[in-house]
């Protein structure tokens, strides 16, 4: 006779979780930040120049828009065994791309199976994270979402390491056993029977993937706002760094716009979960709020002339807003969909910031082509992401 | 070219080329006093300057063609005997860039080595390997070198296939101007697949060993769990009530008079 399931612990067993899940967004996410290190190296050896960029922006598209994939096998078999195997799947695809006799052997391996296995990772372990907690939710998935960049921090040097010791094949061999930590991460994520939980047997698999939560106003309206927010969200990650370089600055200055704003993303995570979970202001308002605020930040990071303290001050004010936000984002769900379907939510969530992910960067580089600099790409950016808070005003 | 102070300059030539020197001389004393030399090196140039004083500012030329290699080198004028007032003008050939750190690669992989110069257009490119100090060409008969030139000339790039351990070490790249010879070196390591995979092993190894200790230690606490529940309701509804958050601040109490009865 099993216990009727209760609420999420919050705590306890939960920690672990926490501690799991951070580095499962270390393993995926600061991985696949790292990665663009060895780029110049495939280029090398492959005699190509610029289309090995495309191998990590394969990787991250599929690794979003798979996220719902992950969820949905979670929801049937549990995320433990699911979070395995997409380390197990990783792992292979790393391998599989040591052996790389071509470039499309890269956009296989990395891009499409590791990009798979981190997609039936991340979510999932998320979704688990948001489980085991209720009022310290927020804190404990910012605490989660500071994994990746530690692990950029130590991945960084390490790879660079790795490839002067290895080469790109040995660097790649042994990334891939370093992702296979994802595994035991994955081991850690203890099944939770929590009310609210849809009965596993009723539904095929395309209600698996959670579409039906479309049919709920409030998420369709998040929906709606967090797509947009993709649209800006990710284009700092990849040309904050070339605007700084384009202002005039030189490398190290350029490293020191994108540091100030890894880490006030870094510590805003952790402050504004702590914060969220107060319980002082409804979470829906604060992630407008904060969605509105990293807009202005990207506003000002374009429009902000020169290349000394108002830009360092712009990044800084677009990172603490960003870092912000991102806990926020997961955890206004289980306030959307209920505890039950967050698991499916957060899926979808990757895959709707996706839509945007794919979008945004190469908007943004041609306008900066177009136009000559990247003031138009951050106020195009900065426009879809208050856009999107303003919509997110309609939540309830 | 001015110089008013020693100053040293770099000029980066390739062909023949007609060159004007020049240097300018300001002081408060006796311009006249002052003697003027050119000197390539160390010796003295015989009479081709041209010598100018006007109020303060003593102003010499010297011109002359570069059609050699041995006329490359370093040219200076001299303002009377202090060392200080003079001015260099360097002439090199112009240098290649490539990669400052070894280039890493396994047997039986393929590699592609790359030298290039910056707006220069060298009359010959020529591939050395060397293992110690003496410089052998490359036998690009061999099947597995291949010279690739490219598109403009300023770059060359040296393709060896099916590579051993024993391609391993340092080739050269020269670029062959009118003027002289500049060249590059680049580290070749080639590796044996061996090297990444007994860390890579033991790094799987840990990782299994890790999963099964958690997954054991899981099962170890659930047999735990369960043990004492044979036929003790009484500890179930404990366990019911301590899992129900809702509740969990009022039954705090209870929970622990209950558990320092039982835990002795």
């Amino acid at each position: 006779m099993a216990p009727k399931p209760a609420g999420p612990p919050d705590g306890g067993w939960g920690w672990v979780v926490a501690a799991s899940a951070f580095a499962v967004n270390g393993l995926s996410y600061g991985m696949l930040r790292s990665l663009g290190l060895a780029l110049p190296d495939f280029a090398e050896h492959f005699d190509r120049s610029a289309q090995d960029a495309w191998v990590s922006a394969l990787a991250l598209a599929v690794q979003q828009a798979a996220s719902p994939v992950g969820s949905a096998l979670s929801t049937r078999w549990g995320a433990r065994p699911v979070v395995m195997f997409g380390g197990v799947l990783t792992f292979l695809g790393f391998v599989f791309s040591a052996f790389a006799r071509s470039l499309l052997h890269l956009y296989l391996g990395l891009g499409l199976l590791a990009g798979s296995g981190w997609a039936l990772a991340f979510a999932p372990a998320l979704g688990t994270l948001s489980r085991y907690f209720s009022r310290r939710r927020v804190l404990a998935v910012g605490l989660a979402l500071t994994g990746n960049g530690a692990a950029s921090l130590l991945l960084a040097p390490a790879l660079q390491l790795l490839l002067d010791t290895f080469g790109w094949r040995g660097a790649l061999l042994l990334l891939g056993a370093t992702t296979l930590h994802l595994t035991p991460c994955g081991a850690l994520l203890r099944p939770l029977a929590l009310p609210g939980d849809p009965l596993a047997s009723s539904r095929g698999p395309l209600a698996a993937l959670g579409l039906s939560l479309f049919t709920r106003p409030a998420f369709s309206v998040f929906a709606l706002g967090t797509a947009l927010v993709g649209g800006g969200y990710f284009v700092p990650y990849v040309h904050l760094a070339p605007h700084a370089l384009d202002r005039g600055l030189g490398g190290y200055g350029a490293a020191l716009v994108v540091a100030v704003a890894a880490v006030g993303d870094a510590a805003a995570r952790l402050v504004c979960g702590w914060l969220a979970d107060q319980g002082w202001v409804p979470l829906p308002r604060l992630l407008a709020v904060f969605g509105a605020l990293t807009g202005l930040g990207l506003l000002a990071v374009g429009l902000v002339p020169g290349w000394g303290g108002p830009l360092l001050a712009a990044a800084g004010a677009y990172g603490l807003s960003a870092g912000s936000y991102a806990p926020l984002v997961f955890g206004v769900l289980p306030g959307l969909v209920g505890i039950g379907g967050v698991m499916q939510a957060t899926g979808l969530v990757m895959m709707l910031m996706s839509l945007g992910g794919l979008l945004g960067p190469p908007l943004s580089g041609f306008l900066r082509d177009e136009t000559g600099d990247f003031t138009a790409s951050f106020l195009v950016c900065g426009s879809f992401i208050l856009s999107g808070s303003f919509i997110y005003m309609g939540l309830p | 070219e001015h110089s008013s102070v020693p100053v040293k300059k770099n000029i980066t030539l390739e062909r023949s080329s007609n060159i004007e020197l020049t240097c300018q001389f300001t002081t408060s004393g006796d311009l006249n006093a002052v003697n003027v030399t050119w000197k390539k090196d160390d010796e003295v140039l015989e009479n081709n300057s041209l010598i100018n004083r006007t109020g303060n500012i003593l102003y010499t030329q010297y011109k002359f063609t570069i059609t050699k290699s041995n006329q490359m080198g370093s040219y200076s004028c001299f303002f009377g005997e202090k060392k200080e007032h003079r001015g260099t003008f360097h002439f090199k050939v112009p240098e290649i860039q490539g990669k400052h750190k070894p280039i890493v690669t396994y047997v039986g992989d393929s590699t592609i080595l790359a030298c290039k110069c910056q707006d220069c257009f060298p009359l010959n490119w020529t591939w050395y390997s060397s293992n110690g100090s003496v410089q052998v060409p490359v036998d690009t008969q061999m099947n597995k070198f291949y010279v690739i030139s490219g598109a403009h000339g300023n770059e060359t790039k040296l393709k060896i296939t099916q590579l051993s351990e024993e391609d391993r070490g340092s080739y050269w790249c020269h670029a062959v101007f009118q003027l002289g010879e500049s060249e590059n070196l680049i580290e070749l390591v080639v590796l044996s697949y061996l090297v990444p995979l007994k860390p890579f092993l033991a790094i799987v190894a840990e990782v299994i060993l890790l999963v099964a200790a958690i997954l054991l230690c899981e099962m170890y606490t659930q047999k735990k769990k369960k043990q004492p529940d044979e036929g003790k309701e009484f500890e179930q509804i404990e366990q019911l009530k301590s899992d129900d958050s809702s509740n969990g601040i009022e039954n705090n109490a209870p929970r622990h008079r209950k558990n320092s009865v039982t835990s002795k």
